[in-house]
C-alpha cells in the first residue's frame, strides 16, 4: 500500500506540473450585442451612358435593414470601394468589425437591358458566400435588387427571405372638389411599384391573398353593401362569391387554396360560415348571438382563430375548422381582435388594446405569453410576412393612415413611404417564386 | 519510509548484539556457578523419617516367658542394633539425598535468579535500546519538521507568487470577456440555449492564430457569429509581462447565452 | 278630407309622443359626458320641464324628423334617450307614410378592427330597426345596412369626432 501510494501522489505531482504548464483557459460569454448582423453593402459601380432609375445597392440596403436582422453599416466609414473580386482587401472590412460584405456592379448590355452582378463574402473566413450575374430589362432592377437580398439574407440567416413578396393593401385618396377613390393595391414589399387592382367610388376591404399567390379575395361596397370577390391579379377577372342578405365580408382562404372562411350575418348577426370554392357550399361554424368574424385559418388547415364578443367585448377564440365548441385564447385586456397565425403555425399576430391605445400584439399558442410589439395608439390590420420575421400593419402618423413593418420580435421597425392618401388594411402575400436569371 | 527502515536495520542489530551478550554473561555465570543462598519461602522442608510400629505388646509366659524373652530380647537387641545401623545407613542416605536435593535446589534456585537476571538485564537493555532510539527518533522528526517547515515556506511564496499571477490572469480574463461580449453580434431569431466552443489561439500580441470550433452549438449561424465574434474582438488585451502569456497561449470560449 | 284625418292622427300620435316624452322629462339623459353629435339636438324630454305629451309642438316633432343621425357609445348599440326621440319621429312618420321604406345605416369610429366594425355598425342598425318595428313599422319596410368604419363623418381623431362617427344613418 506504501508503494501504491507514492505512485499516485508522484503521478498527481507530475500532472499538475504539466497542467500548469499549458493551461488552456476558458471564458465564458453569457452575453452579446444585439444589433444584427454587421455588414456592408458598397454601392454597385455603374456602367453606361445614364444611370438607371433604380438604384440596385440602396433597395438591397433599404431591405436588408427593414428586416431587423442586420446592422449596414454606413458608406461614410469605408475605406475602399471595391466592385470587383480582385479588389476586395478584406483587412478593409475587419477593421469596421464587418461580418459580411456585398458588393457588385450595373452595367448597360445592349438598350434597355442591364447586367447586374454581385458576390457576397465572409469577411473574417474571406470566403465568397455567394455570386450571381443577371440579364434584365430595366423594369426588372427592383426586382433583382430583392433577389438579391433574398439571397444575402438566406446565406447569412439561414431562413428564406421575403424581399420578393408582395403586398396588398387599401388606398383612399380624397381629390380636392372630389368625391373620394378607393383602391385596391399591389406593391413590391417595400411599398414601391404599385399597381391598381381595383378601382371603386365606395369603400374598399379586408384583401386576402390566396395560396398561390395569383388571386385577391376582397369587400366591396360598390353595390352600396358589402360584398365578396375573388379576382385573378394576373389577368383581372373576378367572381362575386357572397352576397347574402346582410354582411358579406373577412374572407380568409383556406392553406389548400379551396375553401373560404367568411362572415355573414345572413342568419340574423355575425357569424362564420366556410364555403366550397367549388360548390359554393356554406357550413356554418359558428352560433352565438354575438359578433363572430374575422376568422384566420392555421397553417395546417385544422383550425380557425376568430374574434369575438360573446363574454362582452371582441376576444380570440379558437375552434376547430369542421365545427365545434370555441376556446377562448385572450384574457388579458378588453379588446383583442383580428388574429392571423405565423406561418410556422406557433403564434399569433393580433390588435390588442392597452389602456384605451391599439397596438400590435404577438402571442405564443404554447404558453400564451403575449408581447406587444408597437407602442403607438391606432395601429391595426397585422399581417406576417411568409418568413413569419416581419409583420406589416396600418397606422396613423400626422393624421394619415399609412404601413409600417416591425420585425416579428419587436426590435425594428420601419414606415412606408406612399404617396398620397390614406393607406389601410395590408395584407402580405405568399412567397412569390419568380423565375431567376441565374449563372 | 525508507529511511526508517534503514535506521531500523542498525538499531536491530545492536538490539540483537545486545541480547546476545547478556545471554553470554548470564551463560557464564551458570558455568562458572555463583551460591547464592536459597532462603526458604515459608515451605517446611519436612523430613520423611520412617517411624517404626511400636505397638504395645502383651506379656508373654515367664520362662517361655524368659527364653522367649530373651529371644525376644535378642532379637529385639538384632533387630534394635539391625535398626539403628538401618537407621544410620537410611539417615545417612537422607542426609545425602537431602544434601541433593538442597544442591538440586540450590542450583534449580540460582538458575531461576540468574534468569531474573537476564530478563531483567535485557529489559534494561531493551529500555535503553528503545531510550536511545526514542532520541534518533525525536531527532529525526525534527528534522524532517525543519524541512517540512521549509517546504511549506517555499510553497506558500509559490502561492503567493501564483495568487498575484491569478489576480492579473483574473483581471485580464474579465478584460478580454468584456471585449469579445461587445464584439459578439449574436442572432436573433435562433433557439434558445444554444452552446458553442471556440477554441482560440493567440500571438503574444493578442492577435488571433487561429480559431476553430471545437463544440459546435448545432446551428452554422450560430456557430459564425461566435467565430466572428472572436476575430472582431481581437487583438485581444493581454498582461504586459510576457512571462504571464502561457496562461493565454490557448483560449477556450464557451458561448452560452443567458436569455 | 284625407288631410283632416291626417290632421287628427298626426296630433293623436303627437299628443301620445308627448306623453312619452313627459315621461321622460324625469329621467336624466343617459349619454356620456361627450357632446351632442351634429344634428342630434336636444331632445324637448332632457332638461326643462318639459311640455307634456299633449303639448308637443308639430315644430318640435319637425325639428326630431329633420334629424337623421341617432348616435351611439363607444362599442355600443343602445340607444339613448336622444336617439330615442329621433327614431319615433322617424316611426311615426313612416307609420303615417305607409309607402314610404326607410334604410338603416349603421357606422362606427375608427377605433378598433374594421371587420368587427362592421358587425358592429349592423348592430346599432338592427337596434334601431327592432325599435321602429315595436312602434309599428312592418319589417319588410325597413332595410339595414352597415359600413363600419368606413364612411366617416369627420377624420379627427377625439372623442367629439368620434361620436359623431358612431351613428346610425337614416334614409328614405
Amino acid at each position: 500500500m506504501m508503494r501504491a501510494g507514492i505512485k499516485w501522489f508522484a503521478m498527481a505531482t507530475m500532472m499538475l506540473w504539466t497542467a500548469s504548464a499549458q493551461a488552456v483557459l476558458t471564458i465564458e460569454i453569457t452575453r452579446g450585442v444585439e444589433t444584427g448582423l454587421p455588414i456592408a453593402i458598397v454601392p454597385f459601380s455603374w456602367e453606361g451612358p445614364v444611370a438607371p432609375s433604380q438604384n440596385v445597392s440602396d433597395v438591397i440596403e433599404a431591405d436588408l435593414a427593414r428586416s431587423g436582422r442586420f446592422a449596414v453599416l454606413p458608406r461614410k466609414d469605408f475605406i475602399s470601394t471595391p466592385h470587383q473580386d480582385k479588389d476586395v482587401v478584406f483587412k478593409d472590412w475587419r477593421i469596421l468589425k464587418a461580418e459580411a460584405l456585398v458588393i457588385g456592379s450595373v452595367k448597360l448590355v445592349s438598350p434597355g437591358k442591364f447586367q447586374v452582378q454581385f458576390r457576397l463574402y465572409d469577411v473574417f473566413k474571406e470566403t465568397q458566400l455567394a455570386g450571381f450575374r443577371y440579364t434584365v430589362a430595366g423594369a426588372m432592377l427592383r426586382s433583382v435588387a430583392h433577389q438579391i437580398s433574398d439571397i444575402v439574407y438566406e446565406k447569412l440567416t439561414g431562413e428564406p427571405g421575403a424581399f420578393s413578396t408582395r403586398i396588398a393593401y387599401i388606398t383612399r385618396e380624397e381629390p380636392p372638389h372630389a368625391k373620394p377613390v378607393y383602391k385596391l393595391q399591389v406593391a413590391d414589399s417595400d411599398g414601391f411599384n404599385p399597381q391598381t387592382v381595383v378601382r371603386s367610388a365606395e369603400p374598399l376591404m379586408s384583401p386576402a391573398w390566396s395560396p398561390d399567390g395569383k388571386r385577391l379575395a376582397y369587400v366591396s361596397f360598390e353595390d352600396k353593401r358589402s360584398k365578396v370577390y375573388i379576382q385573378n391579379i394576373t389577368n383581372g377577372q373576378r367572381e362575386l362569391i357572397a352576397e347574402f342578405h346582410g354582411i358579406n365580408s373577412a374572407p380568409a382562404w383556406s392553406p389548400d387554396g379551396k375553401q373560404l372562411a367568411l362572415t355573414l350575418s345572413r342568419d340574423g348577426n355575425a357569424e362564420i360560415y366556410i364555403m366550397r370554392l367549388d360548390t359554393r357550399a356554406l357550413k356554418r361554424l359558428t352560433y352565438d348571438p354575438a359578433i363572430d368574424t374575422e376568422a384566420a385559418w392555421s397553417p395546417d388547415g385544422k383550425d380557425i382563430i376568430f374574434t369575438s364578443d360573446r363574454a362582452g367585448s371582441p376576444q380570440i377564440y379558437r375552434m376547430s375548422a369542421t365545427g365545434g365548441p370555441a376556446e377562448r385564447l385572450t384574457f388579458e385586456g378588453d379588446y383583442n381582435a383580428r388574429a392571423s397565425y405565423a406561418p410556422d403555425g406557433k403564434s399569433i399576430t393580433f390588435v390588442s388594446r392597452q389602456q384605451g391605445n391599439f397596438r400590435i400584439a404577438v402571442m405564443q399558442l404554447d404558453n400564451r405569453t403575449m408581447q406587444i410589439l408597437t407602442d403607438t395608439s391606432l395601429d391595426e390590420s397585422p399581417s406576417f410576412a411568409p418568413n413569419g420575421r416581419m409583420i406589416i400593419y396600418a397606422t396613423e402618423v400626422r393624421g394619415r393612415g399609412v404601413l409600417a413593418s416591425v420585425s416579428a420580435d419587436g426590435r425594428v421597425r420601419q414606415l412606408f413611404k406612399f404617396e398620397e392618401g390614406d393607406v389601410r388594411e395590408p395584407a402580405w402575400s405568399p412567397y412569390n417564386r419568380v423565375l431567376q436569371y441565374k449563372e | 519510509m525508507l529511511k526508517k527502515s534503514g535506521r531500523r536495520n542498525p538499531g536491530r542489530v545492536r538490539a540483537v548484539v545486545y541480547a546476545v551478550l547478556v545471554h553470554a554473561v548470564v551463560i557464564g555465570l551458570l558455568v562458572i556457578g555463583f551460591r547464592w543462598t536459597i532462603q526458604p519461602t515459608g515451605e517446611k522442608v519436612v523430613q520423611a523419617v520412617a517411624v517404626p510400629e511400636t505397638a504395645p505388646r502383651k506379656p508373654e509366659a515367664p520362662d517361655k516367658r524368659k527364653q522367649e524373652e530373651e529371644a525376644r530380647k535378642n532379637a529385639e537387641a538384632e533387630k534394635a542394633a539391625a535398626e539403628k545401623a538401618r537407621q544410620a545407613e537410611l539417615q545417612k542416605k537422607q542426609e545425602l539425598a537431602e544434601q541433593q536435593r538442597k544442591e538440586t535446589e540450590r542450583r534449580k534456585a540460582e538458575a531461576a535468579r540468574k534468569q531474573k537476571e537476564q530478563a531483567e538485564q535485557q529489559k534494561r537493555a531493551a529500555a535503553q535500546e528503545r531510550q536511545k532510539q526514542e532520541k534518533l527518533r525525536q531527532k529525526h522528526a525534527e528534522q524532517s519538521l525543519k524541512e517540512q517547515m521549509a517546504a511549506e515556506e517555499k510553497a506558500r511564496q509559490a502561492a503567493a507568487q501564483a495568487a498575484r499571477v491569478a489576480t492579473v490572469v483574473d483581471k485580464y480574463k474579465a478584460l478580454i470577456r468584456q471585449r469579445v461580449s461587445r464584439s459578439w453580434s449574436r442572432p436573433l431569431g435562433v433557439a434558445k440555449g444554444l452552446q458553442c466552443v471556440v477554441s482560440v489561439r493567440l500571438t503574444p500580441s493578442g492577435e488571433v492564430l487561429a480559431a476553430m470550433v471545437v463544440r459546435s452549438s448545432g446551428n452554422p449561424l450560430f456557430d459564425r457569429s461566435v467565430e466572428n465574434a472572436v476575430y472582431k474582438a481581437a487583438p485581444l488585451p493581454l498582461p504586459d509581462d510576457p512571462t504571464l502569456f502561457d496562461n493565454f497561449r490557448e483560449i477556450e470560449f464557451l458561448f452560452n447565452p443567458e436569455e | 278630407m284625407k288631410n283632416g284625418k291626417h290632421l287628427v292622427v298626426s296630433l293623436l300620435i303627437a299628443f301620445a309622443m308627448a306623453g312619452c316624452a313627459g315621461e321622460q322629462a324625469v329621467k336624466p339623459s343617459t349619454t356620456g359626458g361627450g357632446e351632442q353629435g351634429a344634428g342630434a339636438q336636444t331632445a324637448p324630454a332632457a332638461g326643462t320641464a318639459g311640455p307634456s305629451a299633449r303639448e308637443l309642438s308639430a315644430q318640435k316633432r319637425a325639428e326630431l324628423l329633420a334629424q337623421h343621425r341617432v348616435h351611439f357609445a363607444f362599442d355600443s348599440s343602445a340607444i339613448d334617450d336622444d336617439a330615442r326621440a329621433i327614431i319615433e319621429a322617424h316611426a311615426s312618420y313612416l307609420v303615417d307614410n305607409p309607402s314610404i321604406n326607410v334604410t338603416l345605416q349603421g357606422n362606427c369610429d375608427e377605433r378598433g378592427t374594421r371587420e368587427y366594425n362592421l358587425a358592429l355598425g349592423e348592430r346599432r342598425a338592427q337596434s334601431v330597426e327592432k325599435m321602429m318595428k315595436v312602434l309599428g313599422v312592418a319589417g319588410s319596410r325597413i332595410k339595414t345596412v352597415s359600413y363600419g368604419e368606413e364612411k366617416p363623418l369627420c377624420e379627427e381623431h377625439n372623442e367629439s369626432c368620434w361620436r359623431q362617427n358612431r351613428r346610425v344613418d337614416i334614409s328614405y
